[in-house]
């Protein structure tokens, strides 16, 4: 058996491939076409480069009829996942700019990316997009740590999964990004939320939801049906929701 | 066939999630569940919480060593501390991280010289800490394409550590 690692920087960040597979199994080649699936989204679902599909849809130069798949995919979804979370998620909280679906699409992504890689044949698949993993494993389970929010050193928990997904959103990396929306003002009260579950998509518009609610995130997240979640709060306590702990 | 294989796979093994415990993270389960633990803060003093079972006390010149063949380093990210951005070099021994060297001390501190000499023996056991917890990857808040490289999954990948 054969392990490969791969980074790709796609979609503003870095996306690190680990990957188990018999040898005749080819690996660089389902590596390329779900490298390839990465940066096809990105073109499509970028806003930070002008005329992308996702922006003339937003522009409204797109009549329904011609919108992509995809695109018509992550509005049905984001929409889903905006009343899944009682409006804490959502990607029009500015409407004086664009809807960003990043918090979703990138999940998305990458966990098509890790279904490319296990249909392909693998083993093991673990795909890890700028901190948010897709993990899929036929024996053992992959070891993930949760970074310590305040120390890039440190993990303060792992997490094993054999099938499934982890999204941490915090503000430690990029800043004031998640905005709360009742007060629309930066969230607060929290330094990162993890969520656990099936669906990388799905955990990190969940994770987002949470951090945008602050120190209100367990009320929605206790109610969030096969997701479970690890939240460090701004004075690094620490609290575990809906996830089977072990010593 | 986008979700089928991984929906298949889902049914027949289940999701196994097992939340362990390291470090700061209070490992009582009477005291874990729906409340907060009752841990210190994550960024707080870290002096008082225990070292990897297996390493030496901390070495603050670790760098004499004799390398054993096989041995190999890596250079290491610039790790953020909070004394600091530290640059770290890893020995790897086998693929594993045997020995974390601090190349650069963090002279753009807000804290004094003193404080830093005390953190980075302390840096020293939390890296080796999330080795020994050895994990396969890193989840944290998304990092941007050029603050990769200063992520410990970047370590982790050049290092291409695996079980």
């Amino acid at each position: 058996m054969t392990a490969v690692r791969r980074v790709e920087h796609v979609m503003g960040t870095a996306v690190s491939f680990l990957v188990h597979a018999d040898a005749d199994v080819d690996v660089d080649v389902a590596m390329d076409e779900a490298v390839a699936w990465l940066h096809e989204v990105d073109d499509r679902f970028t806003t930070y480069r002008s005329g992308s599909e996702w922006l003339r849809y937003c522009a409204g130069q797109l009549a329904p009829g011609e919108l992509h798949a995809d695109i018509r995919h992550v509005l049905e979804r984001t929409d889903q996942l905006t009343r899944a979370t009682q409006g804490a998620f959502r990607i029009d909280a500015d409407p004086n700019r664009c809807a960003d679906p990043a918090a979703y699409v990138k999940g998305w992504a990458v966990q098509r990316a890790a279904d490319i890689l296990v249909a392909a044949g693998a083993r093991g698949v673990c795909v890890n997009g700028g901190g948010d993993i897709a993990a899929w494993r036929i024996h053992g389970a992959w070891r993930i740590g949760i970074q310590d929010p305040f120390d890039a050193s440190r993990v303060v928990a792992v997490v094993e999964v054999d099938c499934g997904a982890v999204a941490t959103s915090g503000s430690y990396e990029r800043g004031d990004h998640v905005f709360d929306p009742r007060t629309g003002a930066a969230a607060r009260g929290l330094a990162s939320v993890t969520v656990v579950g099936p669906d990388l998509g799905t955990a990190d518009a969940y994770a987002t939801a949470a951090f945008a609610l602050g120190r209100d995130a367990p009320d929605l997240l206790r109610t969030l049906d096969g997701y479970g979640a690890f939240l460090v709060d701004d004075a690094g306590a620490t609290e575990t929701i809906g996830l089977p702990t072990a010593a | 066939m986008k979700r089928a294989v991984p929906a298949i796979a889902l049914s027949a093994a289940g999701l196994t999630w097992l939340l362990h415990a390291q470090g700061v993270i209070d490992t009582n389960p009477a005291t874990r569940g729906s409340t907060p633990a009752a841990a210190p803060p994550a960024g707080g003093d870290t002096s008082t919480t225990a070292s990897p079972p297996t390493s030496e006390p901390s070495q603050t010149t670790p760098t004499t060593k004799p390398a054993p063949s096989g041995n190999r380093t890596v250079d290491g990210p610039v790790v953020q501390t909070r004394f600091g951005p530290v640059e770290v070099e890893l020995v790897l021994v086998g693929g594993r991280i045997a020995d974390v060297k601090a190349l650069e001390y963090p002279n753009e501190a807000r804290r004094s010289q003193f404080i830093s000499e005390q953190a980075l023996p302390v840096l020293h056991d939390e890296v080796l800490q999330a080795q020994s917890a050895n994990i396969d990857t890193v989840s944290g808040a998304t990092y941007t394409s050029d603050a990769y490289g200063q992520s410990l999954q970047a370590a982790l990948d050049k290092a291409g550590i695996t079980q």
